[in-house]
């Protein structure tokens, strides 16, 4: 697997930032209500978390070690004050419906970390590409605890009513709690399970087969 | 440390990079700010589509003064006559969840110049109102499920009482309580200042608290007797509240029924339930609790040593002895209809 692959699939599902490092839970708790809160949560952390990894890696070499922090937080608070800005101009409704968690993004734990253990010590490109794998990962973690809260909480998809059926628990805050930890519990199931058939494929094809043993043997 | 030291020093070098990022970071958002403005304009037009679902046009602006934006338990903020001929008004509804407020828009409709009931109800903004997550969109249309009753002269309210339309949502009734307070304060705004109808009087000082058809009123020589059955207020139920004022002063108060749901009674103060508190008042001493709409004061029980944490109890209490005590002189000259 060649570095950018690596870089992808680590953001997306081996690092998971929400189901595997268990970080960004204020914004998935508070907005996956519903699949399209979800969504367009996890949009807007991939826009600023590709916005914020790209400029932090251009100044990595410029930043002083002391200062850094203070400096990838202004740089973080920037890009969301954009975002802020561009989404109440533009898609209104959705600005909305993020509430007080749009500008709480600039202290979204997941941004500060990769600019601090990713961004700052490496390549633009690389940055830029852990951005979007980190903020698609994430994207993907809180539409689907918004999928399945709305469906049982309010029986509706995407804000499309398929059932009168609904559980109250899954809108409230322990329901958000209880999704939160079951998609854990799979994400962390189904996810050993692939690395456990992973090493088992890696181990058969080191292992020498036997009948190429016994002609040694012979020839000898 | 000499001052070329100091500009090449690792600290010199901190400060100007953090300086140069702010610098530009705050440029940066300078220029965007005004490129994203969003005008007030384009506010509005967003408020309409939301409301209309289609561009509306507004044919005329209503003129608000001090005195016709103050409905009863209701702000409005603003109002306009719209190109179908209906009016849209922006009404803020007092009475929610920790002296919150709730604003709504309101269509209200025009039936050949005279009021003709809600057309429709969209959500805008709140003050202090925690479970508003509670109320789906579909809340929203009860309040123009009930034209022909509103025509009739009905109001809504979060309390099962004749004359008027429940609307409440369970576990969340005191912004349900500003919600009915913004729509009932658009309605009547429409009624008396657009739609030309006289504003209701009152006969007697703070009878909209009172459930006046099954109180009765005694007065006797030198004083009054009282047994008023109160209106329900968001976690205050109906309860009867025994006052006997003579010579303009209280000299007997006691309740009957329930005084708070949901567990507040602990928080009403011991001399407000057994009624010591308001013995030798007058209607000046008591009204001075009350604000000019006539909700508890904010400080009217921490400043008299009282228990707080029940308001809405606290306030039915304060309304009851404000009605004996106000329309005393009233019904002991005989001139209230109410007395037996």
């Amino acid at each position: 697997m060649n570095k950018y692959a690596k870089i992808a699939t680590d953001g997306m599902i081996a690092n998971n930032a929400t189901f595997k490092l268990v970080l960004g839970t204020c914004a998935t708790l508070g907005l996956s209500s519903s699949a399209f809160s979800g969504l367009g949560m996890g949009l807007s952390v991939t826009v600023v978390l590709l916005l914020s990894n790209v400029v932090i890696s251009l100044l990595r070499k410029i930043i002083p070690g002391t200062v850094r922090i203070p400096a990838f937080i202004v740089v973080i608070a920037t890009m969301v004050t954009l975002l802020r800005m561009f989404l109440e101009k533009f898609l209104p409704s959705l600005s909305e419906s993020m509430g007080v968690f749009l500008p709480l993004i600039v202290v979204n734990c997941i941004i500060l970390g990769r600019a601090e253990a990713f961004a700052s010590k490496r390549p633009v490109l690389e940055s830029a590409l852990d951005g979007v794998a980190t903020g698609l990962g994430f994207t993907f973690a809180i539409t689907l605890m918004g999928i399945i809260r709305e469906l049982l909480g309010s029986g509706s998809f995407f804000g499309v009513k398929l059932w009168e059926f609904s559980v109250g628990f899954f809108s409230n805050n322990a329901g958000a709690f209880f999704v939160y930890g079951i998609c854990i519990a799979l994400f962390v199931f189904i996810n050993d399970r692939f690395e456990k058939l992973r090493r088992a494929k890696r181990s058969r094809a080191l292992r020498v087969p036997s009948d190429a043993l016994d002609a040694e043997k012979e020839g000898a | 440390m000499t001052v070329r030291q100091f500009f090449k020093s690792a600290a010199f070098r901190s400060f100007a990079v953090l300086l140069a990022i702010v610098i530009i970071a705050g440029g940066l958002l300078a220029i965007c700010n005004d490129l994203f403005y969003v005008s007030a304009e384009e506010k509005f037009a967003r408020t309409l589509m939301k409301i209309y679902g289609k561009a509306e046009t507004v044919e005329e602006t209503i003129e608000l003064t001090e005195e016709n934006k103050k409905q009863p338990n209701a702000v409005v903020n603003y109002a306009y006559r719209m190109g179908d001929g209906n009016l849209l008004v922006q009404a803020t509804g007092k009475g929610g969840f920790n002296g919150g407020t709730v604003t709504l828009w309101v269509v209200v409709l025009s039936d050949h110049g005279a009021f003709g009931g809600v057309g429709k109800v969209v959500y805008e903004t709140n003050t202090k109102q925690t479970y508003l997550s509670k109320f789906s969109d579909s809340f929203y249309d009860h309040f123009s499920a009930y034209n022909d009753r509103l025509k009739a002269g009905e109001t809504f309210s979060v309390a099962e009482e004749s004359g008027s339309v429940r609307v409440v949502n369970t576990g969340a009734s005191l912004s349900s309580t500003a919600m009915c307070n913004a729509v009932n304060g658009a309605i009547s705004f429409c009624k008396t200042v657009v739609f030309g109808e006289e504003a209701a009087r009152e006969t007697y000082l703070y009878e909209s608290f009172i459930n006046l058809g099954q109180s009765v009123i005694t007065p006797e020589s030198g004083k009054v007797s009282y047994r008023l059955v109160m209106k329900a207020n968001g976690n205050a139920p109906s309860f009867t509240a025994v006052i006997v004022v003579e010579n303009g002063a209280i000299a007997s108060y006691s309740t009957e029924g329930a005084i708070s749901t949901g567990g507040y009674d602990a928080n009403v103060d011991d001399s407000f339930k057994n009624g010591s508190f308001f013995l030798g008042k007058r209607a000046a001493d008591v009204e001075a609790m009350l604000d000019e709409d006539r909700a508890l004061r904010g400080d009217a029980l921490s400043s008299n040593g009282l228990k707080t944490g029940a308001t809405e109890s606290s306030a039915s209490f304060v309304r009851a002895a404000a009605f004996a005590t106000a329309n005393y002189e009233l019904f002991l000259n005989g001139e209230g209809g109410l007395h037996e």
